[in-house]
């Protein structure tokens, strides 16, 4: 009921919403990283990404990265690029603000995407509980 | 190959059924390979492979089957 309100006010506005959710099972996230190491962490993450999910002694939070993936695959449902079509991870940034909630910056392929999407905006929430981390990205389109 | 291909599927891919059963064009993704899945499953062929999947290659396309990638990897070592 909500949402269906909330859509026909956007719509009334002249923006669509579309959005794009993903669950992580964190320990995947560990697995991977101990079998295939930096070249897993650089194939998927950015720099700024993995440190922002560094701990001070050079570990990693896996909590962390498992979020920043989920995010990253939400966007990939919202965006939907062909089969053939080339959508780096790493042309979706999350970055946390200075206020220390996460935002989504796109670049390069999921940039160009978005923009003949037609989106304008992108939001992103992140959560974790125990041993799984989510995300909900809503993209606003015009 | 079409073997080690298997195995790495069985060990990486997360896959809803066993992939000694798939056909070799069989739709991985709609067998329950993820995004992130098939990122463990491109590094392992790497390692077992030796070789490194060009940027042109990382796409959907070339990891959705066994006969894709069968394909990628024989275009990467010719």
């Amino acid at each position: 009921m909500l949402l269906t309100i909330i859509k026909r006010l956007i719509s009334r506005l002249g923006v669509m919403p579309a959005i794009g959710n993903d669950l992580v099972f964190v320990p995947d996230v560990a697995s991977s990283h101990h079998q295939f190491g930096e070249r897993y962490l650089k194939f998927i993450f950015t720099d700024n990404e993995i440190l922002d999910c560094m701990h001070k002694d050079g570990s990693y939070s896996y909590t962390s990265l498992a979020a920043r993936i989920a995010a990253k695959e939400s966007v990939m449902k919202l965006l939907k690029p062909a089969r053939d079509q080339l959508l780096p991870w790493q042309s979706i940034e999350v970055r946390r603000d200075p206020t220390g909630a996460a935002d989504l910056i796109l670049h390069r392929e999921a940039k160009a995407m978005a923009e003949k999407q037609s989106i304008i905006s992108l939001s992103l929430s992140l959560a974790h509980e125990h041993q799984y981390a989510s995300a909900l990205v809503l993209a606003t389109q015009i | 190959m079409q073997d080690k291909i298997r195995k790495i599927l069985k060990d990486h891919g997360r896959l809803a059924v066993d992939a000694n059963s798939l056909a070799e064009t069989t739709d991985l993704y709609q067998s329950g390979m993820t995004s992130h899945a098939s990122v463990n499953v491109m590094l392992a062929l790497e390692g077992e492979f030796d070789v490194e999947f060009p940027d042109h290659m990382l796409k959907r396309s070339v990891f959705e089957s066994i006969a894709s990638i069968t394909s990628a990897i024989n275009q990467i070592k010719n």
